[in-house]
């Protein structure tokens, strides 16, 4: 399994720097796509999926995949949380599904942010308030990283962080930020 | 002959026609590394719903390449045949793989057929588990086992549902979907279509006859 790029470790890597090694992986095992998603719970049934577009390669195939510890990834909130590289000969995508609970909230989310050879082509954030009459809203990581407080600042992204520029570790950071904020925001389902 | 198509890089590529195939006795062999980099039992789901892809199922990640002989399936030919859908897993545990086959089979009824097979086998081809179960429209059930039906032959003692090279310790994925294939087509060809299947016993065993014809 390749867990570093170059030597960097894949979630200190950003999106972009995952294209040229998954290209030169699919092109090994002649894929168009792997697709490889990390799946972790609160409690039972942990699991690691590969889907493969067609048959299994003759020769055996590797992976693109980032050492996760579970306790990295599933913070405090999430009760089950889908981690996947979509992996494409011109794309790479990163995508987290998952439910995450701050009391009250209980929220679905769906995170999408797929890396092409000119930059993200696809950025979309979804998260649905699942209690009856709960929020629901469709924004982008754009619109995360965009968000200000009232000096000025960055609300959720550190100094250094630039659309487009960040690692895996800082995205899950950045957003990990923006929802627990979210669910503080939703905290009570206005009724008309 | 088996043909190896390269990738563009000249690296990996596929075997068109896998030969000799990789009974599920040896696959229970093979997985038993992968097993051990990946801590546990796995499964790979193969050609579900039509399309060609296969799913694989780790407990954790593994840490080095797969390499496991999983035979490629042709969905489009199975389709063909009067399947709707199937799903065919193999699961792997310590010195076992265990097939598992669920499809949905068009017999011409307003209702399809629904088809379960489960088979495992040990290293030593030992089956621990045989189940071949359909059930029609009206919950009836025909119940046998894949054992029971290659040993159907036709009167000249050809094996009716089995290929001659098939023998029940070193079945494979690939053999074992082809006698579930012929044995739920002719069994609707057998009740026409206007009828559903109903209860009847599992397929008799008949004495083994010396096979007259070339091997298919």
């Amino acid at each position: 399994m390749a867990s570093t790029v170059n030597g960097t470790p894949i979630m200190e890597a950003k999106l972009a720097d995952l294209l040229e090694p998954a290209k030169s992986l699919l092109k090994n095992y002649s894929l168009a796509q792997l697709v490889q998603r990390q799946f972790y719970t609160d409690g039972e049934g942990d699991a690691f999926f590969v889907e493969l577009d067609s048959s299994v390669p003759s020769s055996g195939f590797e992976i693109l995949f980032p050492e996760l510890a579970k306790e990295d990834i599933l913070v405090e909130g999430w009760r089950h949380i889908h981690f996947s590289l979509v992996l494409e000969l011109k794309r790479v995508g990163l995508v987290i599904e998952g439910h995450y609970v701050k009391e009250p909230v209980p929220v679905d989310v769906s995170f999408r942010l797929v890396q092409g050879s000119s930059g993200y082509v696809e950025d979309s954030v979804e998260l649905n308030d699942t209690r009856p009459g709960g929020y629901h809203e469709r924004l982008s990581f754009r619109d995360i990283l965009d968000a200000k407080l009232k000096s000025g600042d960055p609300k959720y992204a550190g100094p250094d962080d630039v659309y487009g520029e960040m690692d895996l570790t800082r995205i899950f950071k950045v957003f990990g930020r923006f929802l627990r904020d979210w669910t503080m925001r939703h905290k009570f389902i206005e009724k008309d | 002959m088996s043909r190896r198509y390269l990738s563009p890089g000249g690296g990996g590529g596929f075997v068109d026609n896998r030969e000799p195939k990789t009974s599920l006795a040896q696959l229970a062999e093979v997985a038993a590394p992968i097993m051990e980099q990946v801590g546990g039992p796995f499964s790979v789901r193969l050609a579900v719903a039509g399309e060609s892809r296969a799913i694989f199922k780790f407990p954790g990640v593994p840490g080095q390449p797969v390499d496991l002989p999983i035979p490629a399936l042709e969905p489009e030919k199975y389709g063909i045949d009067g399947w709707l859908s199937i799903s065919t897993t193999v699961e792997f545990s310590p010195g076992n793989a265990r097939l598992v086959f669920m499809g949905r089979f068009n017999a011409g009824e307003k209702v399809p057929w629904t088809v379960e097979v489960q088979l495992a086998k040990d290293t030593a081809g030992e089956s621990g588990e045989d189940s071949f179960v359909i059930r029609g429209r009206d919950g009836t059930v025909d119940a046998t086992t894949i054992f029971d039906i290659m040993q159907v032959r036709l009167r000249s003692g050809d094996p009716k549902y089995a290929r001659f090279s098939d023998t029940y310790p070193t079945l494979d994925v690939e053999g074992v979907l082809a006698i579930i294939t012929r044995y739920v087509k002719d069994m609707a060809e057998r009740k026409g279509s206007a009828q559903s299947p109903e209860p009847q016993p599992a397929a008799q065993p008949q004495p083994p006859a010396p096979p007259e014809g070339p091997a298919q």
